[in-house]
């Protein structure tokens, strides 16, 4: 297992490596250049003069490589310089904004737990009953209703008519209730699908066959083998929407104006703050690739063929 | 033994990412007597809480990077600007010497810094000093462009030379940046506030209290103002990006105000709260939107063209369909109420789309075949009509345009972009018709017409095409130095003149700010465009 991972680290490296140059080849490839980004971000008119005191100052007139190299040492530690559009440190501000969309990614996977299993179980020991025809449909609703409509129509129910939850912003926890429900929405009609089909796959499979023959219970057997064996494709998935979920919620930190990294990466965008962008796109690599190795380790732990083929 | 590791490693996870829900959820800071959970200190009678589409920003007065209504709040300058007047703020008084290039300014004495510190004419000088440490930055305000010397006489006597008269150097020092003064704990070591002040201190009648970035800022009253205090004691403004968001947020009372200076509030929202019930003020107009032409490049060029465009617009249309009848429709580019503008214009261009379509029938532009758009020499008359993909009425704006303009047989594409790009097109031309509006009451027309000479402003790019622009430009700069006043009122008039003749522009209607606040909230004003006037706001019992 140790070697296993050890080499998978390994191959990290030249993965960060294209990470770091697309980051920072960025600002020389987008249109304007930096300097004039830099002017514009704080609402001074690119001059002449103006763009070259630019230059000067954020170094842009030095060699490439030694840009590069700059940057990438401060990078390493995280430190990404300072923001065009607000003139202060981004990686407080960037961390801030993370912390902000994990909360809220968190308390969606809460949702997604507590809606989709329960969903899935249900529906899997009366497939084509009235509880699967229920939650089919209650699946393609979630996963057709784009989410700022749903989103609205949630602060339109839940705040203007009942005054029972915060439209906006992140007050306390039950400023998380809405818009994590919201993030969530898509991801339960895809999961409740799917451990309802695998649940139903294993119910036929052969080991179950020998777990009656043993004279085991019903609910050891669909606890111990068939939950157990149904939840491997569940959890792979899983991992491989975290990422998803953190980068996707710029929909619904919009319409809940949550402090997150979605309004942060837009506002960047729109300010050509270019450094921010920077931050973001290295962070987010970062994260994809945690979390995708994360759930590549989980599989190998749950199954020994894959670290042995590996 | 593998179930428990499964489960073992399941569980770590989810406390790792519960872990990071904990850290996000903060009690909130102050008790809360709202019925809305979470509303903490939002409903309090003390606190008067409205909302803006993006954070305020770092609050230095001598830069460009904060939000103007917030730096209002807490920085001053040597004048004010109210009911379109020049009125004293720090500068009690002022002598100006005959030849119009000395300026002797009194300060009042009793002005302290909100964290106590004397505000005099040291400090002022400091100020001053930092600012023109980077005139490059600021080429566009003439007034720091013809300031030759700052010198302190006594403790509350400041003086300023100027190269030449420029009248309206008292009205610019009253502009919210970046001629504002901070005090000497807001100076970084080096004393050069180009690139960040240690801490906001100023002299206005609010202070920074708190401030999360992205997610809202308190200010405080600050009780050592020297004049009129405002009634409420705290002034929160949450970050709401969308105008959904906003008119949600509104409707439950979480917010109490929404001042529109940037673009929160739509015309439709506005009159249904109006209908709702809610208080609804709408200040007169404070600018002009109007339709920029580029007379160097493309088919525009052609002053028939231009001509042409002008005619077939029916502003009270637009007035009615995409304003719902809230603005009112502008025929000239500053409004009449402005100093120097109540000139009569040679030429006036009323809506009369046959006169339009005859004049592209004269210079060449006909309708061949069946075909919907006019042509000549194998290319058809097509526009681009340039604005910012997220502002939705320029979006409305520009469609209600194609459906004229297809009448008279001129195909408009719609051209929206994200704000950069645009703001790239100003600067560098690339339009055909640009949405362009004027700077507003506080700098019209003065400090926009000097900027008719900077190539990075949409008004150059637009004029750059006149056979006469090199004159344009020279009357302009001798305009900004005459001294005498029927003669400079004669300047203006010509240039408006060359403007309206040449058809540059097509004033399209008045812009106005719009405020919706709730039923126990009295007293709301308005002043210049970006300024949110507080003082006299209050919350009946």
């Amino acid at each position: 297992m140790g070697k296993y991972i050890a080499k998978r680290l390994l191959q990290l490296i030249p993965l960060l490596f294209i990470v770091s140059i697309l980051a920072f080849g960025l600002v020389r490839i987008l249109p304007g250049g930096a300097a004039a980004a830099y002017l514009t971000a704080r609402n001074i008119a690119p001059t002449k003069e103006s763009i070259a005191a630019a230059e000067e100052y954020l170094g842009l007139n030095q060699p490439l490589l030694t840009q590069y190299l700059l940057w990438l040492k401060k990078a390493a530690s995280f430190d990404f310089g300072i923001s065009y559009a607000t003139n202060k440190a981004i990686t407080p501000e960037i961390f801030g904004a993370l912390r902000n969309t994990m909360g809220l990614a968190a308390m969606a996977v809460v949702w997604l737990i507590l809606i989709s299993v329960p969903l899935g179980i249900f529906s899997a020991k009366k497939p084509n009953g009235a509880f699967d025809h229920f939650s089919r449909g209650f699946a393609f609703l979630c996963a057709s209703a784009p989410s700022f409509l749903v989103g609205f129509l949630f602060v339109l129910l839940f705040s203007v008519k009942l005054k029972l939850l915060p439209s906006f912003g992140k007050k306390d926890f039950t400023s998380y209730l809405m818009p994590s429900l919201t993030l969530a929405l898509g991801y339960i009609a895809s999961y409740s699908r799917i451990l309802r089909n695998s649940l139903l796959e294993n119910m036929g499979s052969t080991n179950v066959l020998y777990a009656r023959a043993r004279g085991l219970t019903e609910k050891r057997i669909f606890r111990a083998h068939t939950l157990r064996n149904s939840m491997i494709p569940v959890i792979s998935n899983f991992c491989l929407s975290i990422g998803g979920m953190l980068a996707g919620s710029v929909i619904v930190e919009s319409v809940f104006s949550w402090p997150g990294m979605g309004r942060l990466i837009i506002g960047s965008i729109e300010a050509r703050d270019y450094p921010m962008i920077q931050a973001y796109i290295v962070i987010m690599a970062l994260l994809y690739i945690t979390v995708n190795l994360s759930a590549d380790i989980l599989c190998a732990a749950i199954n020994p063929k894959i670290r042995y083929e590996a | 033994m593998k179930k428990k590791q499964l489960l073992s490693l399941l569980l770590a996870a989810m406390l790792l990412m519960l872990a990071f829900a904990g850290c996000g959820t903060e009690a909130p800071s102050e008790s809360s007597s709202s019925p809305l959970p979470g509303a903490s200190a939002d409903a309090s009678d003390d606190t008067l809480v409205m909302c803006y589409p993006s954070d305020i920003g770092t609050l230095n007065p001598h830069t460009y990077e904060g939000k103007m209504f917030a730096q209002d709040w807490l920085y001053e300058g040597l004048t004010a600007f109210a009911d379109n007047k020049v009125i004293p703020s720090l500068a009690e008084s002022w002598d100006i010497s005959e030849d119009g290039k000395v300026y002797t300014f009194h300060l009042r004495k009793d002005v302290v810094y909100s964290d106590g510190t004397d505000f005099n004419a040291d400090s002022a000088k400091k100020n001053f000093d930092a600012v023109l440490l980077h005139k490059d930055r600021h080429s566009w305000l003439e007034s720091l462009n013809q300031i030759s010397d700052v010198s302190v006489i006594d403790d509350h006597t400041l003086q300023i030379k100027l190269e030449n008269s420029y009248y309206p150097f008292l009205q610019e020092m009253s502009l919210i940046r970046p001629v504002r003064f901070c005090a000497d704990a807001a100076f970084p070591a080096n004393g050069d506030t180009a690139e960040g002040i240690s801490q906001p201190i100023g002299t206005g009648m609010w202070m920074l209290k708190e401030h999360k970035a992205g997610e809202y800022a308190v200010f405080e009253r600050n009780e050592k103002y020297w004049g009129e205090k405002p009634n409420f004691k705290y002034m929160k403004v949450d970050v709401i990006t969308d105008p959904t968001t906003a008119v949600s947020a509104f409707k439950t009372g979480e917010i109490d105000m929404i001042y529109d200076i940037d673009d929160l509030l739509t015309a439709d929202a506005f009159n249904e709260l109006k209908s709702a019930g809610f208080q609804t003020y709408i200040s007169n107009p404070q600018a002009s939107l109007a339709l920029a032409l580029n007379t160097k490049t493309g088919f525009t060029s052609d002053l028939k063209v231009r001509q042409a465009l002008e005619f077939a617009i029916d502003k009270e249309a637009i007035c009615k369909t995409v304003y719902d009848g809230l603005r009112v429709p502008a025929d000239r580019l500053f409004s009449t109420d402005l100093p120097y503008c109540n000139t009569t214009l040679k030429t006036t261009y009323n809506y009369d789309p046959d006169k339009a379509a005859a004049m592209l029938d004269d210079a060449g532009w006909r309708l061949e075949g069946d075909s919907k758009y006019r042509s000549k020499d194998g290319k058809t008359l097509s526009l681009g009509f340039c604005y910012i993909s997220t502002d939705s009425i320029s979006k409305t704006l520009g469609e209600v345009m194609q459906s004229m303009y297809a009448d008279i047989g001129v195909e408009i594409k719609l051209v929206g972009e994200e704000r950069n790009s645009f703001y790239d097109r100003q600067k560098s031309g690339e339009f055909d018709i640009i949405v362009s509006e004027t700077w507003g009451n506080q700098y019209d027309p003065h400090s926009m017409v000097a900027s008719f000479r900077e190539p990075s402003h949409a008004d150059y790019r637009a004029q750059e095409g006149l056979p006469n622009k090199a004159y344009l430009d020279g009357l302009i700069t001798k305009l900004l130095v005459e001294t005498d006043k029927t003669r400079r009122q004669e300047m203006y008039a010509e240039i408006f003149d060359i403007l309206q003749d040449n058809a540059v522009y097509i004033p399209v209607c008045g812009s106005n700010t719009l405020c919706v606040t709730s039923q126990d909230l009295t007293g709301v004003t308005f002043n210049t465009r970006s300024a949110i006037p507080t003082q006299s706001i209050s919350r009946t019992a």
